[in-house]
């Protein structure tokens, strides 16, 4: 079995304590706690520079031999990957990295030289991988532009666990933490989640909390869907949403690109997916090009600015994942304190 | 950022990364700046003799 992190997650808060008292005490008390029966999540830092600021914390957890060297996946640009222990929820992980933007001084989220790697468990199939990523690309608050040297890691040609060159990521076998709960069908707490092993990871760049929140949100979903969980019939309601608003804007094609590399995998699935991805780029930048307002400015003077279109996938998108959002939240009251179903 | 342009167009520069002008921003709140201190006059010694 693959050893992706050498340390344990109370070593971690235990040195975040120091700098970050108030983040650390507040994190460990909650940090396994699952909230509206979404998904735990994990997460990996790749870092780009030289990662000097780093240095004190990775010291402090063992240091590089221990906590770097073994693990060998990383962005082929990147100088290390930190793998971060997984955590009950969004706002958790969130929190996490604050403490830690604390403890080494400088921003994580928003850092273009930090790529940020999310983690859920469960393997989704290629279509519910394909849904996740563009769902993730249209939710964020930041559109970016790719090369594929941006999605470059040590394991695209590896001999046991070729992972491409995707956005969307599945595990390498690798050590699996499923202690944590799951809603299962009935609305029962369960104390594990279902599957011994497998993951469905998203390389999402210079980062943000809301991507975060987005991801969590929409792997959840998903997974529920396919694993038979709590959330299933939303799950399955949201992808048909999401499928009917890509025919909507000519975009279907998209989701059968092989956005995730699958173990029987043909030749030119890199440049296929490639391929969709530039498409779905282009398509967001190009609303951002056409969708304008005329605002006044100062001293008189009119400008078009960029605007939000109701008619537009930007838009459709966040008010899809605002729709989910608040059906989870408002279902999840439902089930009572002693996890069952009021 | 590249550069793109096609014969009888305006040039356009196509940035690395752009906002989403679907997701509101949120703008941080401003800490109010400290107030000026006040000066204060210092208690003038009345003149004329001490008070027995």
């Amino acid at each position: 079995v693959l050893v992706t992190y050498a340390y344990r997650l109370q070593d971690l808060l235990s040195l975040l304590g120091t700098k970050a008292p108030e983040g650390a005490t507040a994190l460990a008390a909650k940090v396994r706690r699952v909230e509206h029966g979404l998904l735990s999540v994990g997460l990996k830092i790749h870092c780009l520079d030289d990662g000097e600021k780093f240095h004190k914390l990775i010291e402090g957890l063992g240091g590089s031999s221990r906590i770097l060297e073994v693990n060998h996946f990383k962005d082929a640009r990147a100088s290390f990957c930190l793998v971060l222990p997984p955590v009950g929820s969004a706002a958790s992980a969130i929190q996490l990295i604050e403490c830690i933007e604390h403890f080494i001084g400088s921003s994580i989220f928003g850092n273009s030289h930090i790529q940020l790697q999310l983690c859920s468990p469960g393997r989704l199939s290629p279509r519910a991988s394909a849904l996740l990523g563009i769902a993730f690309y249209l939710g964020s608050d930041t559109l970016r532009r790719y090369t594929q040297a941006d999605l470059q890691t040590t394991f695209q040609s590896d001999f046991h666990h070729p992972r491409g060159i995707r956005l969307v990521l599945y595990d390498a076998h690798g050590d699996f933490d499923k202690d944590f709960a799951w809603w299962n069908r009935c609305g029962v707490l369960e104390p594990e989640l279902p599957f011994t092993n497998g993951r469905t990871d998203l390389l999402i760049g210079s980062g943000s909390r809301l991507d975060v929140e987005n991801i969590n949100l929409v792997a959840t979903l998903l997974v529920h869907a396919e694993f038979d969980g709590f959330w299933r019939s939303l799950g399955e309601e949201f992808g048909a949403e999401m499928e009917a608003m890509l025919r909507r804007h000519i975009l279907s094609g998209l989701v059968a690109a092989p956005w995730v590399r699958e173990s029987w995998a043909q030749i030119g699935d890199d440049e296929r997916f490639f391929a969709g991805l530039q498409e779905l780029v282009a398509y967001a930048y190009g609303e951002f090009t056409r969708v304008k307002e005329r605002r006044l400015l100062l001293f008189g003077r009119w400008r078009d600015v960029p605007a939000r279109s109701p008619n537009g996938i930007l838009e459709e998108v966040q008010t899809l994942l605002a729709k989910y959002r608040k059906l989870v939240e408002t279902q999840s009251k439902l089930i009572g304190q002693a996890g069952e179903p009021v | 950022m590249i550069r793109a342009h096609q014969p009888g167009s305006q040039p356009i520069d196509i940035p690395e990364a752009i906002p989403n002008p679907a997701v509101p921003r949120t703008v941080p709140t401003r800490t109010p700046a400290p107030k000026e201190p006040v000066k204060v006059p210092a208690p003038q010694r009345a003149r004329g003799p001490a008070p027995p």
